[in-house]
């Protein structure tokens, strides 16, 4: 029974992800390099699917945003005023942004969905690597215009480069994470199966724990899912047990880099055109409002998803499935960073 | 067994439901489309003229990426490097451009080479384009469309960019655009998912981008 059922729940973890994979409509060619062949291209993918309507308006509405932004910096550059103005429109632009395209309310999403992350843990994550995408951002342009320029290195292949380390990292996390889940669990997971393990559920903040888990299936404090879910790292059985708290931390900063190192394509055309007409302080302004919109939206998506794994979990009920459902979502989210990683990365390496 | 099972499968959909990780494009480069059509004295279609307009920002990526000699100004070499590229990168997108009598496609021909240069920070990059056969506007009205099918660049135009040039006299343009919000208000959703599994079909899709119809 326990190895068939191992066997069972990764068979349907995999379908899970590749229904995924098809319901978000991700391919290869999707995420093809610009049409134009100059300048990069955010993942180029149609709206379609069932949340293609409000895809669109959010589109239309980023593009409004966009143009505005543009305006407001021609506005700064020809009479200097407008900076608060522009600062506001780049904070909207990126609450948008991060609601349409984008890899990284995917990856934190899926990451959150696969580990057991405190709300406050999740909320960090989706800013740090939101933030560090406006960083990297900034250290991109600023490179190309103090040392690059004129040697032939253009922005889309610096940018490339680090989109395309940003997507082996997350793809190498994926792996890792899947690693934990899938294998690290069975060692455990053969006597595990059948009594409970009543030890504490720890986290890296402990006073976290009752915000996460209101609405988590935990009727007591003793832990109703064994470890065979892949306590490898944030929740670890013994509490002095420091190797799980920094492997978490780890993991996180993984995420965040994962994530951050790639450079969002509208930063990178704010930061050209400000640079370029020596607006630096408007510029650097507008990418670090964007960032904040950004991470104000992949936190909230994030949440979502870690909301509706709980609902999911409470919806089943039965208690001897819980360890069964829990451990399909998170290695669910595991293989969901891993294929967006993989699909991303062999995109980008084609081109 | 069955059961759980089904539980399972159900608390997954809930879970994918809330994770919809639809990532979709959107532009970040600007074209204003002014497109000039030619009419020979058989009162036929015989050449579409592009001449695009990128938006300032968009341009001033350009100058950063193809300024090699660091002046901040984009001089011939390096221009002619902008069109090169871009050439060899629309041609895989019909260059942008889809023609129709009626409802039939009017195939073209490679333009020979894209021009451009820059004008107060925005480039201006125009060429022409030919259809294998002269259209005849008394078999069907001419419909064309400047788009860009991978969202990658957004295309705007409206009656006033469009010029019949030569002997248009008493020919008429209407320029349509999308109206997004009945589109997805129905069940056109099917549809453009059709269009995206079959692109051979030219009909599918033509309404999500703006088209401009010459009556002669």
């Amino acid at each position: 029974m326990g190895r068939n059922q191992m066997l069972k729940q990764i068979g349907f973890a995999l379908c899970c992800v590749l229904g995924a994979a098809i319901y978000i409509g991700i391919t290869p060619e999707a995420f093809a390099q610009s049409s134009l062949g100059v300048g990069r291209s955010e993942q180029a993918i149609k709206p379609e699917g069932m949340f293609a309507g409000i895809l669109f308006w959010i589109q239309q509405q980023q593009q409004s945003f966009y143009k505005a932004m543009t305006t407001a910096l021609k506005t700064i550059r020809d009479d200097g005023n407008a900076f608060w103005y522009l600062t506001g429109l780049s904070f909207a632009y990126g609450v948008f942004h991060a609601a349409g395209p984008g890899h990284g309310k995917a990856v934190i999403s899926s990451y959150m969905l696969a580990n057991e992350v405190a709300a406050k843990r999740g909320i960090m994550l989706s800013f740090a690597s939101a933030l560090l995408q406006g960083i990297t951002a900034v250290v991109v342009i600023g490179a190309i215009m103090l040392f690059l320029r004129g040697t032939g290195i253009k922005t889309s292949n610096l940018a490339g480069t680090l989109e395309i380390t940003s997507y082996f990292l997350v793809m190498m996390l994926g792996l890792y994470l899947i690693w934990t889940k899938v294998f690290k669990g069975r060692t455990i997971k053969a006597h595990a199966h059948t009594h409970d393990h009543h030890h504490t559920h720890e986290h890296t903040h402990a006073h976290d724990h009752d915000h996460l888990h209101n609405h988590a299936p935990h009727p007591d404090p003793h832990h109703v899912h064994g470890p065979e879910c892949g306590c490898g790292h944030s929740h670890a059985a013994d509490p002095k047990l420091l190797e799980g708290k920094t492997l978490g931390t780890k993991e996180a900063i993984s995420a965040i880099f994962a994530v951050g190192l790639r450079p969002c394509s509208g930063a990178i055309i704010v930061l050209t055109f400000a640079f370029l007409n020596g607006l630096y302080a408007a510029g650097i302004a507008s990418t670090f409002a964007m960032s904040i919109g950004t991470g104000i939206t992949v936190a909230t998506l994030a949440l979502l998803a870690v909301s509706a794994k709980n609902i999911a979990i409470r919806v089943s009920g039965a208690q001897d499935s819980l360890a069964t459902i829990h451990r399909v979502i998170e290695i669910s989210g595991a293989l969901l960073v891993f294929v967006l990683g993989f699909l991303l990365f062999s995109a980008a390496m084609s081109v | 067994m069955a059961f759980r099972n089904t539980k399972v499968f159900l608390s997954s959909v809930a879970m994918l439901l809330g994770t919809t990780l639809v990532p979709n494009a959107h532009p970040h480069v600007f074209v204003q489309a002014n497109m000039e059509i030619v009419i020979n004295d058989k009162g036929q279609f015989t050449e579409l003229r592009h001449v695009w307009k990128f938006d300032e920002l968009f341009s001033s990526t350009l100058v950063f990426d193809f300024d090699k000699n660091g002046d901040n100004k984009l001089d011939k070499a390096e221009i002619e490097e902008i069109t090169n590229t871009i050439k060899s990168s629309i041609s895989e997108y019909d260059f942008y451009t889809a023609m129709r009598s009626g409802k039939d496609v009017i195939n073209f021909y490679e333009p020979d080479k894209l021009n451009a240069y820059m004008e107060n920070g925005e480039m201006i990059m125009f060429f022409s384009i030919e259809p294998e056969k002269p259209h005849d506007f008394k078999t069907a009205p001419l419909r064309i469309s400047a788009s860009d099918t991978s969202y990658y660049v957004a295309f705007e135009f409206s009656e006033k960019n469009i010029t019949i040039k030569e002997n248009g006299n008493g020919c008429k343009t209407s320029v349509t655009v999308p109206d997004y919000d009945s589109l997805y208000a129905d069940d056109s959703l099917t549809l453009s998912e059709a269009y995206f599994t079959n692109p051979e079909n030219p009909e599918l899709g033509d309404e999500f981008f703006s088209w401009a119809e010459i009556k002669c």
